[in-house]
C-alpha cells in the first residue's frame, strides 16, 4: 500500500461515489482502506474473528451512510476510523464481555509492550502535522499513556494495571495530556498554522 | 449520573475526550453514547475530539484482512447477488428477515390477545386501554420498527411511546438524529409533526406531551427522517423518510 492510496482526495471522491451506489468505488475505497482499519480493529480487540465482524459491519455502515459523509467536516479515513474504533470499542466493552475474563491483569499482560510504536512512527511521519507537534509538546509519561488508552482499546483501571502505576496517577496523566493536547490544537488551528 | 451534569462545559469535553480515547468503561460509555443521542453538545463534543485523536490510527501499520471479508460485505449490500444466491451469507439474511417478520407477527398476535402487551417482561402497560401500532419498514418493504403508544394518556396526561427497531444493524452516521414524526389523516393536507428524536437501541420509551396527543390519536402513520444533529432546523422533516408505516388500533 502506498501513501497515496491514502490520500484524502482520492477517498472523497471515493466515498461520494459509493455515495451514488457505485460498487466499483467502493471497492477501490475497501481495497484501499480496510489494511489500516482491519489493524486498528485487531488492535483493540485482540481476536481477529471479532476484528473481521467488526470491519464487515463496519463497511455495510460505511455503505450506507456515504451519502451523509460527504456533509461531515472531518477527513474520510478520521470519519472510517471512528466507526470501526466505535464498534471495537463497543463490542469489548459490552455488558457481558468474557472474552478476556474479569482478570484486568491477565488482559494487561496480554498487551504488547511495543504500544510506543505507533506513536513512534506518528512523531516521525509526515501526516497530522498538528496532532504530531502537540504531541510532542506533552509530557513523555502522559504521551505513552495515552497513546497505550488510545492504540489498545484499554480503560483506566486496564491502563494502571498494565503500567503497575495507581489508578490516579493514570487518570491525572490522561486528564492533563488531554487537555495540554487539546489546547495546543485549538492554539494552532485558531492561529492558522 | 444525572444528565445535567453533562451540561457542565469542562466535565462534558472530558468525558467526550476519554470517549473518544476509548478509557470509559462499559457503563460510563454506554451512559455518555445515550445522553449523547440527545445532546447536541456532547456529540458535537465528541466529534471535536475525534476530528483531534483518531488521526492517531494513521500511524497504525496496515494488516490487510482475509478476503471473507470483503465477500460478507458485498452480500451484505447486495453487490451482485440474486435474492436467492446460494452464498451461506444472503441465506442468512433471509433467515433473519423471516425471524424479524416473526418476531412481528409475535407482537402483532400478543397485542390482539390482550396478553401483557408487547414486553414479556418488565414495564407492563395497563391491560385495559387499546394501542396503537405503527409498523413502518423501509424503501424495500422490509419491517424496520414498531412505534406504539396507549390510546389513553396517563395520570400526568403524558403518553408513553414505545419504539422497537427490528433492522439487524442499526447504525446512525456521526452527524445524524433520527427524527420521528406524526402523519396527518388521510386526506388532510397537513404537516407531519415532530414526535422527537430517538436512538438506536433496540427497545426505547418516549413520554409525548399532552398538547401532542390529539395528533397522535388520528395520526394515518409513524415516519422517521434522518435529519442534522440535534433533529430537523425547521421543525418539518428535511432529510430522507428512511422509515414509514401506516398505524393500526390492536
Amino acid at each position: 500500500m502506498t501513501a497515496d492510496s491514502l490520500d484524502p482526495a482520492a477517498l472523497r471522491d471515493l466515498l461520494a461515489r459509493a455515495a451514488l451506489r457505485d460498487q466499483t468505488a467502493f471497492a477501490d475505497l475497501y481495497r484501499r482502506c480496510s489494511p489500516k482499519l482491519f489493524a486498528q480493529a485487531v488492535r483493540i480487540l485482540r481476536n481477529d474473528n471479532q476484528a473481521e465482524e467488526v470491519l464487515q459491519d463496519a463497511f455495510v455502515s460505511i455503505w450506507h451512510h456515504a451519502t451523509d459523509y460527504s456533509s461531515g467536516k472531518s477527513a474520510p479515513m478520521t470519519w472510517m476510523t471512528a466507526i470501526v474504533r466505535n464498534r471495537a470499542l463497543d463490542l469489548v466493552r459490552r455488558p457481558k464481555s468474557e472474552v478476556y475474563g474479569e482478570d484486568t491483569d491477565e488482559l494487561a499482560a496480554a498487551v504488547p509492550d511495543a504500544a510506543a510504536g505507533p506513536l513512534d512512527l506518528l512523531l516521525d511521519g509526515r501526516s497530522a502535522a498538528a496532532l504530531r507537534d502537540c504531541l510532542g509538546t506533552i509530557e513523555p509519561r502522559q504521551r505513552q499513556t495515552i497513546a497505550l488508552a488510545f492504540y489498545q482499546g484499554l480503560t483506566h483501571s486496564e491502563l494502571a494495571a498494565h503500567l503497575r502505576e495507581p489508578l490516579g496517577s493514570v487518570k491525572t496523566w490522561i486528564r492533563r495530556g488531554l487537555l495540554r493536547l487539546r489546547d495546543c490544537m485549538d492554539a494552532r488551528a485558531s492561529g492558522g498554522v | 449520573m444525572a444528565a445535567q451534569r453533562y451540561r457542565e462545559p469542562g466535565l462534558r469535553d472530558r468525558l467526550a475526550a476519554e470517549y473518544v480515547l476509548g478509557t470509559l468503561g462499559g457503563p460510563a460509555r454506554r451512559r455518555l453514547q445515550a445522553i449523547a443521542r440527545y445532546d447536541p453538545a456532547l456529540r458535537g463534543a465528541i466529534a471535536d475530539w475525534e476530528a483531534r485523536l483518531v488521526p492517531m490510527a494513521d500511524a497504525l501499520p496496515g494488516r490487510t484482512p482475509p478476503g471473507r471479508v470483503w465477500d460478507r460485505v458485498q452480500a451484505r449490500i447486495g453487490a451482485h447477488s440474486e435474492p436467492t444466491a446460494r452464498r451461506p451469507f444472503a441465506r442468512l439474511a433471509f433467515w433473519r428477515a423471516v425471524a424479524v417478520a416473526g418476531a412481528l407477527c409475535s407482537i402483532a398476535l400478543a397485542a390482539w390477545v390482550g396478553v401483557a402487551t408487547q414486553s414479556p417482561a418488565p414495564q407492563p402497560v395497563a391491560a385495559h386501554t387499546g394501542r396503537m401500532l405503527a409498523l413502518l419498514s423501509d424503501e424495500r418493504a422490509q419491517p424496520a420498527m414498531t412505534v406504539s403508544w396507549p390510546t389513553e394518556p396517563g395520570a400526568d396526561g403524558r403518553v408513553e411511546v414505545v419504539i422497537r427497531i427490528m433492522m439487524p444493524h442499526p447504525e446512525m452516521g456521526p452527524d445524524q438524529a433520527w427524527e420521528l414524526w406524526a402523519l396527518p389523516p388521510a386526506g388532510r393536507d397537513a404537516a407531519p409533526r415532530s414526535l422527537g428524536l430517538i436512538g438506536i437501541e433496540r427497545e426505547q420509551r418516549m413520554k409525548i406531551e399532552a398538547a401532542l396527543f390529539p395528533t397522535l390519536l388520528e395520526a394515518s402513520g409513524v415516519a422517521m427522517s434522518v435529519e442534522p444533529r440535534g433533529g430537523s432546523p425547521t421543525g418539518r422533516p428535511t432529510g430522507p423518510m428512511l422509515l414509514r408505516g401506516p398505524c393500526v388500533k390492536v
